[in-house]
């Protein structure tokens, strides 16, 4: 997912790069989300698919990311 | 809209020396659709006269898009599979695509337009996505409903120069809804910006209203609008979840109660498969819409 590889020229945080940055990253994504019923499920589902994503490093290439980057040189 | 807002709004729009005009041919189209006895050959006429446009729905017709096993060769086929409402919605979208530009001189702003056209296909991906899901009668109005929200933002970004550089400015640092900051500095929002834009350009009445509302679609009555404002509303925020491209800060908005209402379908705990298939789809649109 391109977010992984998100530049500091729009967003700034750290590039997640390993399980433990996905906690302090899903709060600040979620600090403004208010608590509705799909609040806590969403970000559950988020942070499944990032921890799953850093355990298969190759699923990082998505057809976006290529497409997106394709020098593959991130968007820094 | 509040009248004070409209103002402002009619004032920052009559400052654009040039707003951008869409295609003769989607306004052939438009007026064909007033039409009670439209055909499909009367609309394949229509198409037929922009090459590129043909070729842009051809080559979508034929894309895993639609989805469609046998080979689509000529714009009457295309018509007659895809439908003539949703041929109607795909030319809207590829019209207002190509009026604004994807790349920019400036790489380092904090705004990429790219960025942006990446979430509002995203949106619109996934309100079409959401809206098969709950059974809504014309989910591909609701693809052109989600790539069309954001549409003021692109105007803001174009036209507003210093103000809007401020306002992407004090987001980031203050850590602040793109939104809230808009209303604080420029006294309207992107929402006002794309309804009256949307108005101007003649667009469906449901466009309008959805484009209107995203934010807060619990102000809609209308069932039909009132749904496809909640879809686009779930879809925003799943989106931004999700991380694709750039609607203005990083921030999931919350997601107002009475837009879940019109989504019960869809249960919190199906939200893992809800999100795949969203990234599948856009993945494909991605493909043969931007490039």
């Amino acid at each position: 997912m391109l977010v992984y590889r998100m530049s500091s020229t729009y967003a700034w945080w750290p590039e997640v790069v390993s399980p433990k940055e996905i906690d302090p990253y899903l709060d600040k994504l979620f600090l403004r989300a208010g608590d509705s019923q799909w609040v806590h499920p969403l970000r559950e589902a988020i942070r499944e698919q990032m921890v799953q994503q850093l355990a298969t490093p190759s699923a990082l290439s998505s057809t976006a990311d290529k497409l997106s980057d394709p020098a593959g040189k991130g968007l820094k | 809209m509040d009248e004070q807002v409209r103002e402002r709004v009619q004032v920052f729009l009559s400052e654009v020396k040039q707003i951008p005009t869409l295609p003769d041919v989607y306004l052939r189209l438009q007026k064909a659709f007033e039409d009670p006895w439209l055909s499909v050959e009367y609309i394949s006429n229509i198409i037929r006269l922009d090459q590129t446009l043909t070729i842009s729905i051809l080559r979508l017709a034929n894309s895993p898009f639609f989805g469609f096993r046998k080979k689509i060769s000529s714009i009457t086929q295309a018509v007659m599979l895809i439908g003539l409402r949703e041929v109607y919605s795909l030319v809207l979208s590829i019209s207002v695509m190509g009026i604004f530009p994807l790349k920019e001189v400036d790489q380092g702003n904090l705004f990429p337009a790219k960025k942006l056209w990446e979430h509002c296909l995203a949106v619109g991906v996934a309100s079409r996505v959401l809206g098969k899901m709950i059974g809504y009668a014309q989910p591909e109005e609701l693809f052109v409903a989600g790539l069309i929200h954001d549409i003021g933002k692109l105007v803001e970004k174009m036209y507003l120069g210093e103000k809007f550089v401020t306002v992407c400015q004090r987001s980031r640092d203050e850590e602040r809804p793109f939104l809230e900051l808009e209303e604080e500095i420029l006294g309207f929002t992107h929402a006002e910006v794309g309804e009256m834009l949307a108005e101007m350009w003649g667009f469906p009445a449901l466009l309008v209203s959805i484009t209107a509302h995203h934010h807060h679609p619990e102000k809609l009555t209308e069932p039909k609008s009132a749904d496809g404002a909640a879809i686009v509303h779930v879809a925003d925020a799943l989106v931004r979840a999700m991380g694709i491209g750039w609607g203005g800060d990083p921030f999931v908005p919350p997601i107002v109660p009475a837009a879940l209402e019109r989504l019960a379908l869809i249960t919190p705990s199906s939200l893992g498969s809800v999100l795949l298939k969203i990234r599948q789809e856009y993945d494909t649109a991605l493909r043969f819409l931007m490039h």
